[in-house]
């Protein structure tokens, strides 16, 4: 099943009032299933690429492909069924007066019956643990429980393909922890394609690969592993190091005999004890 | 300036006496040090942004006191004469950036101080020295707050607070929603005001890692209650009382803890940051086995 | 601020609240058009014993409903003062300057109060007990003959749906806004009229740019959705006309009936 879901061929876009290109020659594919992180420091153009595989902007040139077709202005809508995006700021993507509203929203729009919807409602409101809120108006709820009201509505139609925009940086850890979980359990079950712009490690380790943007240009595919290892400064991508990878950083300065590459949590306490027990 | 800023029996009421009504402090007794770097943490909704806005009598108690410094602060304390403590306290509110309002970065950092009766001629000086702090060039004093990046419109806001000369400084959650350069260097800019101006902080936070890293004491909340207050080391080495409150262990103490199930010898107290964790594996190291 | 009750909504599940709200709209408009029909006090203690029954069904205290149309008590008084000492006629009770006070200007004083108690008391019950949505879903049922001819009686309601969404994000937007520049030094309120307008920029200028970002965020976030005005939608929501609607109706209409019997 690893087809491509995802072809993006020699993309441009350049904004009306900008100089320079937001988004500059990019191409790359991504696979069924895939989870793929998307990262860069702000203004790199992340945002806008989101868009641009949505539809939400147009092409200056190049094409996008989702499941084969390319996307064109009479196709986009059909196309976006299949896209979910959940944003940044869980204020702004709330349309409903309530909780099952909300979620309402989306089914309305591809013209789902009633019957229909009061089925999928529950379903996804279970998913996210949220049914006890089912009423509840969205300014009683914490931005993380937002949060997770945005993705049931998403998840809600059942999307080939899910794109987080910075959607945990706005909400506290636990918030965020409870989101990927679903996000992670989900994704496996049902073959969807995550795609992630994120400045938080956590969501990176849980990818199969990473692309690095810088002003407008892919610099970087690669895997969670060969970033943390290779990349220098990654604080100009807006990133921090792994806990283990910061540690090991640490006792590698202080001349502990560590192996100079990136290990996780696990691989590093191995590391550690495997010394200790040969002295 | 007294030594503490001192919480007495405070209870807080929403929309008291109304149908909406919810209780969201209950007897809160808290004794915070002057000159102490003290966080606040606790889930959402616990009463942690309550607590701090009486400290500017944002909101008054509906029962019970607080005392800073010569001004006591009950349900009957008037509006009037609040200049004086709203100065000494600057309060630094989740995503800052979203008071700024004026036609320049200048004129919006002069804000604060001009209220609280700062001569005009000495305002550039002091905007010039707020926007050093911040790390922010001179030259952005003359555009406009809105055309600037996000991270930088945070650090106008602060310098807006900072320009008021506050003697106690509270934020809350001043890192939410910045990318791990501009947390950093929010942190590091608080502790430097904390280390070399003597400033107090009051912190609120959801991030472990940065409360153990920088704070002396650490408050607890839980229902609108203070349910613990205690020296951050205290409080981080009991893993059971933060389970209660489902609060996490920072990454150091998470990894400490891993490496002493794997009968690693560490013996010391739990780290509050991967540099001193840092530190007791290569003193693990050095000491050898025997 | 905190206790202002006006048009906001308080969840619950009495009679009131569960009418159908298109019907529920409409006889609050129809009530608000039989006020300007009542001229003598037999007629204005109907529509009270009317309000009362509505209020009293509804389950919401009668002591919070008072004290939170309270804020609304100088707009009334200074529209009854207006009456009381400019309307001439009947006997002159006092004069000063140009202000008299009549007869005349005494009762058509206490017309004007009872009007706006009543106006007030049942458009206050109407945003009370019927959620913004299901408000929005009203209008749209009583537009939707307007769909006849080519009216977006659909984006209208949505509109309106999302605007009273947004209220109470503004309006906690607005408390921390305000709390911001309250520690910034600033009085609101306080001082002259052009002193308390001008500290109001600071207020008004944040709130503005949010209202927009919102604005902005949310329309991409709809269209994410699947949301184009052209396109048809189907509808979660659905209320029914039950037994309690056509009593309410009668009972409307039977007191209408009674106030163009018995008004002069």
């Amino acid at each position: 099943m690893l087809n491509n879901i995802i072809e993006v061929k020699n993309i441009n876009f350049k904004y009306n009032d900008s100089e320079t290109k937001t988004i500059n020659n990019i191409s790359f594919n991504i696979k069924t299933g895939e989870w793929v992180s998307i990262i860069g420091h702000n203004g790199s153009g992340k945002s806008t690429l989101i868009k641009l595989l949505d539809g939400l902007v147009q092409l200056d040139s190049g094409s996008i492909s989702m499941n084969g077709d390319e996307i064109n202005e009479k196709n986009v809508n059909k196309i976006r069924k299949n896209i979910g995006l959940v944003f940044q700021n869980p204020d702004n993507q709330f349309v409903g007066a309530t909780v099952e509203d909300d979620i309402a929203f989306g089914l309305e729009n591809y013209q789902f019956s009633r019957d229909e919807m009061i089925k999928i409602i529950d379903n996804v409101l279970d998913l996210v643990d949220m049914q006890k809120y089912r009423k509840h108006e969205p300014s009683k709820l914490s931005g993380g429980q937002k949060q997770r009201i945005a993705l049931a509505g998403v998840l809600a139609l059942n999307p080939k393909i899910l794109i987080l925009d910075e959607s945990t940086s706005m909400i506290d850890p636990q918030g965020r922890n409870n989101i990927l979980n679903v996000i992670d359990e989900f994704s496996r079950k049902s073959n969807m394609t995550v795609i992630s712009i994120t400045h938080d490690v956590e969501e990176i380790k849980l990818s199969n690969r990473v692309l690095l943007l810088s002003n407008g240009e892919l610099v970087e595919d690669t895997s969670p592993e060969k970033l943390f290892e290779n990349v220098k400064d990654l604080e100009e991508y807006a990133l921090e190091l792994p806990f283990s990878a910061q540690l090991s950083k640490y006792l590698i300065k202080h001349k502990l005999q560590l192996p100079n590459r990136y290990m996780n949590e696990g691989e590093l306490i191995e590391c550690i004890k495997k010394l200790y027990l040969k002295m | 300036m007294h030594k503490e800023i001192i919480f007495k029996n405070v209870d807080y009421y929403y929309q008291h006496d109304t149908p909406y009504e919810y209780k969201a402090l209950e007897n809160v007794n808290l004794n915070i040090p002057i000159g102490s770097f003290t966080s606040i943490i606790g889930k959402t909704g616990s009463g942690k942004s309550t607590l701090v806005q009486m400290l500017n009598v944002l909101i008054k108690p509906t029962n019970g006191s607080i005392e800073i410094d010569d001004f006591k602060i009950n349900s009957k304390t008037t509006n009037k004469n609040l200049k004086p403590l709203r100065k000494k306290v600057g309060l630094i509110f989740q995503f800052p950036e979203k008071q700024l309002f004026a036609d320049s970065v200048r004129e919006d950092i002069a804000f604060g101080p001009l209220n609280f009766g700062m001569d005009e001629s000495k305002i550039d000086s002091v905007v010039e020295e707020s926007l050093k702090l911040v790390q922010l060039p001179i030259s952005i004093m003359n555009k406009s707050p809105f055309e600037i990046s996000g991270g930088q419109m945070r650090r106008v806001a602060i310098a807006g607070v900072l320009a008021m000369k506050p003697e106690i400084l509270v934020l809350d959650e001043p890192t939410v929603g910045l990318d791990p350069k501009g947390q950093k260097f929010i942190m590091n800019l608080i502790h430097k005001l904390h280390v070399e101006q003597n400033m107090t902080i009051i912190l609120i936070s959801h991030q472990m890692d940065i409360v153990a890293s920088y704070s002396e004491n650490v408050v607890i909340m839980h229902n609108g209650k203070v349910v613990a207050f205690d020296t951050a080391q205290n409080i981080f080495s009991n893993e059971s009382l933060l389970n209660k409150y489902d609060l996490t262990l920072p990454s150091s103490i998470k990894f400490y803890n891993q490496l002493i199930a794997n009968q690693l010898p560490l013996n010391e107290s739990v780290p509050m940051h991967v540099n001193q964790l840092g530190d007791q594996i290569i003193k693990m190291f050095s000491r050898g086995r025997n | 601020m905190e206790n202002f009750i006006f048009g906001r909504y308080m969840p619950g599940n009495s009679l009131v609240h569960n009418l159908n709200p298109a019907m529920k709209i409409l006889i609050s408009f129809y009530f608000i058009v039989i006020v300007f029909f009542a001229n003598n006090y037999l007629t204005y203690a109907l529509l009270f014993f009317l309000c009362f029954i509505s209020l009293y069904l509804s389950k919401i205290s009668f002591g919070f409903f008072l004290k939170g149309i309270r804020p609304l008590i100088l707009l009334i008084i200074i529209t009854v003062l207006l009456q009381l000492f400019f309307s001439a006629g009947g006997h002159i009770y006092f004069s000063f300057w140009i202000f008299k006070i009549t007869s005349l200007g005494l009762i058509s004083a206490a017309y004007i109060f009872m009007r706006f108690m009543l106006i007030i008391t049942i458009s206050t019950l109407l945003t009370l007990t019927t959620s913004p949505l299901a408000i929005s879903y009203g209008i749209e049922k009583i537009l939707s003959p307007l769909k006849k001819i080519h009216c977006p009686v659909d984006t209208i309601a949505l509109m309106i749906s999302i605007a009273l969404r947004f209220v109470p994000t503004l309006t906690d937007e607005a408390t921390s806004i305000m709390n911001a520049q309250r520690s910034r030094g600033v009085d609101f309120g306080n001082g002259n009229l052009v002193k308390r307008i001008k500290s109001l920029i600071p207020l008004l200028v944040p709130l503005f740019v949010s209202a927009f970002k919102h604005a902005d965020e949310l329309s991409v976030a709809m269209e994410a959705r699947g949301y184009s005005p052209e396109m048809k939608r189907t509808k979660f929501k659905s209320y029914l006309i039950g037994m309690n609607d056509y009593i309410s109706m009668m009972l409307f209409f039977v007191i209408s009936l009674m106030i163009i019997f018995f008004r002069n």
